[in-house]
């Protein structure tokens, strides 16, 4: 992507004002999104991005700089411009880049830029038309297709040339349900480190059938009661509570700043027996896999929590440089324009006893969160929030009424603890998630688990 | 390559190529960010980017293709692929460019005061705000984040129907993020400047409030579950005002994704709201003499004592409802808003906390993308705040949730303060009291 002699220029005037670390990341992303809405493609855009982010170290100070002006010039310019920052003699330090290898464990058959756009048009349309037959409630069902193909480079004056391709196909539907005044919506999406053989291992009527099957069972949803309750959260994207409640309090961004409610913590219990979790980067093909991180550092399957016990953080390598701890491949960033920190990959809750009906019979009262929403989560108070898309009553063991508008909020330490159930249903699902360094996919997944006491938040 | 080389040739090629109508759009954007933390400088950045997005219209539709690489070689691939692109598209409305008619207003723009940031050491003044945030209150416990970013920007967009605009930003904020401790429990609280009044340069101003706000949590205790009257705090209100906007846009209505469909002319807010998208506010930070499809900017009262009175086009959506756009173009199909505010009332906060009596005030919301249904118009987020006991703010609460229907919200509005308020969005609101609202925590 850069030539390597430049790449050495670019580190050596980086490394010229005292840093005692230099980096170079490279990207090139090409992107392209379909959009559909009332049977019709209403849009379609694609895109070209290039840049270069330079990364300087001083001990414990750090100054970066980007560009997309890719001339050599410019790129010394701009390695000057990030050493500006920096006012000492230089180290004489040496290096000699050395091509880092590594086994793609994520293979790709077929190119999303070698289909057609129209035969990519054609899948979209059977799929939405899927939903649409699934009933005459459904108004709309709107497909949405975004894939992306792209390059990194990372180079960086402990020697490592570490170059990677990542290709991403993801596709999302909404589904209007309407019954007299009455409107409701439901989305879902499934996506992967794959190509356009996405949609291969997934059973596509099954999909949109349930995204219409959601929508519709809404409107017949009553307000969801508030209180403190027992709830059962399904698997899939349930694990969203996981990834809000306690992964962001384990990423190293917070622990360094000692701004996270699980510092200082490691191998004590921070959560019940039943709770083993992983973040593991290696999944083959998992939307939130990677093969190296935005560090030019190789993945790893971190154990983070076992039978409670807090046993892993996920650290990047500045921060590990601050902890005093070995970073392990998770230093990651939306593009160039971010500076990378510790984030997750695909964080789960790894499956216990209990099966889900198990735990449906032995509620009393309680909430059974089958669809997760998005939230959020302060990791220096451990508060989180998040919302629930589809979820029903229990009463004496059983499945009661469809409620909706339902929000589950605490605190991580406290929800952690409270899990009394855990299920053996395991899925992962596709997701994006913002933090210090931008938007990146991510997926969460869990098996159905139970939480005592969730205080629940609906309008009645 | 230069850009405006660049640009040109991009130009010459769309023609070559025989594509009829087209608009090219230039960005360039630099900006510098210091982080300070424990007393030292801990991160410096320095950026510049730019791109050009290339729009094409075929028959009734556009498609773009967008490149940061400004390379000669570049310029057949984004021709063919915004071609490409535009062909894909079947929709049945009829998009649109515009040809630089109308009348342009000159607009006085935010920025930050510029005599006074020339002279700032932006590094010292990060160090003062830390200090001054942990000696205001012992039971500060850490500074989290404290930096300041500086933006500038440069847009050019021209297109072959005539229209040739260019526009510049800059803009300087600050921010902190701090948590708070006693007896174990932990609160955080946040706050920015901008640097648009003489107090934002005052280390005080930005450490006060992020404390105040931190340390305020602290103490709190349970709320009961049920409806209540509730007072929204100005800003709060204003970032409210920016997830629910969406309704007002006339593609969302025109998706059936609004209720405010077939609502013209009707009532459907209480009497004392009045809702304005005012691009020309003086010091405004959404203010602007054209939108993204480079249509001159208009004042657009949205409701007018509670009556809707537009909905907010672009070319597109005006033309499929037969009105004249607004000067919301977003430069794709959705709307952007201007400044986009809750006219004020004429009470103070104080004198509207003791006529609401009992309920809860509201100073934190979180979660709200997930938490808002805009085709039901069913919201719940979370929210922190404090009891309103006898006319005034009493004890902190522990984070509660907030439920309702926006629609409901609209007619629910009893009272709002005068004290008018912009977030950095350009969202604006008074202090807003709302009728009945189901909140829980216990």
């Amino acid at each position: 992507m850069l030539d390597k002699n430049l790449v050495n220029d670019i580190l050596n005037e980086a490394l010229s004002t005292g840093g005692d670390f230099a980096e170079v990341f490279v990207e090139n992303v090409y992107s392209s999104m379909i959009n559909t809405a009332e049977r019709k493609v209403k849009d379609s855009a694609s895109g070209l991005s290039y840049g270069i982010g330079i990364r300087i170290y001083k001990d414990l100070f750090s100054t970066y700089a980007y560009t997309n002006v890719m001339d050599r010039e410019n790129l010394l310019k701009t390695a000057k411009k990030a050493a500006s920052a920096i006012k000492d003699k230089s180290l004489g330090i040496t290096f000699n880049l050395v091509n880092l290898e590594f086994e793609n464990k994520h293979k790709i058959n077929m190119l999303p830029r070698d289909v057609k756009q129209s035969d990519k048009v054609s899948l979209i349309h059977q799929i939405n038309e899927y939903a649409y037959k699934a009933s005459p409630l459904v108004a709309r069902a709107d497909g949405r297709y975004i894939e992306s193909e792209r390059s990194i480079l990372v180079a960086n004056t402990e020697g490592v040339w570490a170059e990677d391709m990542q290709i991403r196909s993801r596709f999302a539907m909404d589904v209007i349900a309407q019954r007299d005044n009455l409107s409701e919506n439901a989305t879902n999406n499934f996506g992967g480190l794959y190509g356009f053989e996405l949609f291969e291992y997934q059973n596509l009527q099954k999909f949109a059938q349930g995204v219409a099957e959601d929508a519709i069972s809404k409107l017949d949803a009553e307000e969801c009661p508030s209180g403190k309750m027992d709830v059962i959260i399904d698997n899939g994207f349930g694990g969203a509570i996981f990834h809000e409640a306690c992964g962001h309090s384990l990423e190293a961004t917070a622990l360094a700043k000692n701004a996270s409610v699980f510092c200082n913590k490691l191998g004590q219990k921070i959560a019940s027996d039943l709770v083993t979790a992983y973040d593991d980067a290696t999944i083959p093909n998992a939307w939130g896999s990677i093969n190296i991180d935005d560090e030019g550092r190789a993945s790893e399957r971190k154990l983070l929590i076992e039978n409670g016990i807090l046993k892993g953080y996920m650290i990047d390598q500045f921060n590990a440089r601050k902890m005093g701890m070995r970073p392990n491949g998770c230093g990651r960033r939306q593009s160039y324009k971010n500076v990378p920190t510790s984030r997750m990959s695909n964080t789960f809750i790894a499956n216990g006893k209990s099966s889900l009906e198990e735990m449906i019979a032995n509620t009393e009262y309680g909430l059974y969160a089958a669809r997760m929403a998005g939230g959020s989560v302060e990791p220096a108070s451990g508060e989180f929030n998040f919302s629930v898309d589809r979820a029903f009553l229990i009463e004496k063991g059983k499945i009661k009424q469809q409620v909706k508008g339902a929000k589950l909020i605490g605190s991580g330490q406290e929800v952690l603890m409270n899990i009394d159930m855990v299920g053996n249903n395991l899925t992962l699902a596709a997701g994006m998630c913002g933090s210090a360094s931008g938007s990146i996919p991510t997926t969460v997944g869990q098996p159905a688990i139970r939480v005592k006491k969730i205080t629940v938040g609906g309008q009645k | 390559m230069q850009a405006k080389e660049f640009v040109n040739k991009l130009y010459d090629a769309c023609v070559d190529a025989d594509v009829k109508e087209f608009e090219i759009v230039y960005s360039r954007g630099a900006s510098g960010r210091i982080d300070a933390y424990e007393g030292k400088i801990s991160d410096r950045s320095n950026n510049e980017s730019q791109y050009v997005y290339l729009k094409v219209k075929n028959g009734k539709n556009i498609g773009g293709f967008a490149c940061e690489e400004l390379q000669e070689k570049n310029i057949p691939l984004m021709v063919s692929q915004a071609v490409e692109n535009a062909k894909l598209i079947d929709a049945d409305d009829e998009n649109f460019f515009h040809d630089g008619s109308g009348d342009y207003k000159k607009v006085n723009k935010y920025q930050p005061i510029a005599e006074l940031f020339e002279k700032l050491s932006k590094e010292q003044f990060l160090i003062e705000v830390e200090k001054a945030a942990y000696a205001l209150d012992k039971r500060v416990k850490k500074v989290i984040s404290l930096y300041m970013v500086t933006k500038e920007g440069d847009l050019i967009v021209k297109n072959s129907l005539g229209l040739d605009l260019s526009d510049s930003s800059k803009v300087s904020y600050a921010v902190l993020y701090l948590s708070a401790e006693q007896n174990g429990i932990i609160k955080t609280g946040d706050e920015f400047v901008l640097f648009d009044t003489k107090e934002d340069f005052e280390p005080e101003t930005l450490a006060k409030e992020a404390v105040k706000r931190a340390v305020a949590k602290l103490e709190a205790k349970e709320l009961n579950s049920g409806k209540t009257r509730v007072v929204f705090e100005n800003k709060t209100f204003a970032q409210f005002l920016g997830v629910i906007s969406n309704i007002f846009s006339a593609n969302v209505v025109q998706e059936k994704r609004s209720k405010l469909i077939g609502k013209l002319g009707k009532k459907i807010a209480n009497d004392i709201v009045t809702l304005i998208d005012d691009p020309f506010w003086s010091g405004g930070y959404n203010t602007r003499s054209f939108d993204e499809e480079g249509y001159p900017a208009q004042l657009n009262v949205v409701i007018k004592d509670g009556i809707l009175k537009t909905y907010l086009h672009n070319l597109r959506t005006a033309h499929k409802d037969g009105v004249k756009p607004t000067g919301n173009g977003s430069g794709g199909r959705g709307i952007s808003f201007a400044n986009f505010y809750l006219q004020k009332g004429e009470i103070s906060k104080d004198e509207l906390l003791s006529k609401v009596g009992e309920g809860v005030y509201i100073t934190d919301m979180s979660g709200m993308h997930a938490g808002y249904n805009s085709v039901s118009g069913d919201f719940s987020f979370g929210a922190q705040g404090f009891m309103i006991e006898n006319g005034v703010i009493g004890s902190a609460l522990d984070q509660f949730t907030v439920s309702g229907n926006v629609y409901q919200m609209l007619e629910d509005i009893e009272m709002l303060g005068a004290d008018l308020k912009f977030n950095s969005s350009g969202f604006g609101s008074p202090t807003v009291a709302i009728k009945n609202l189901a909140v829980s925590n216990k």
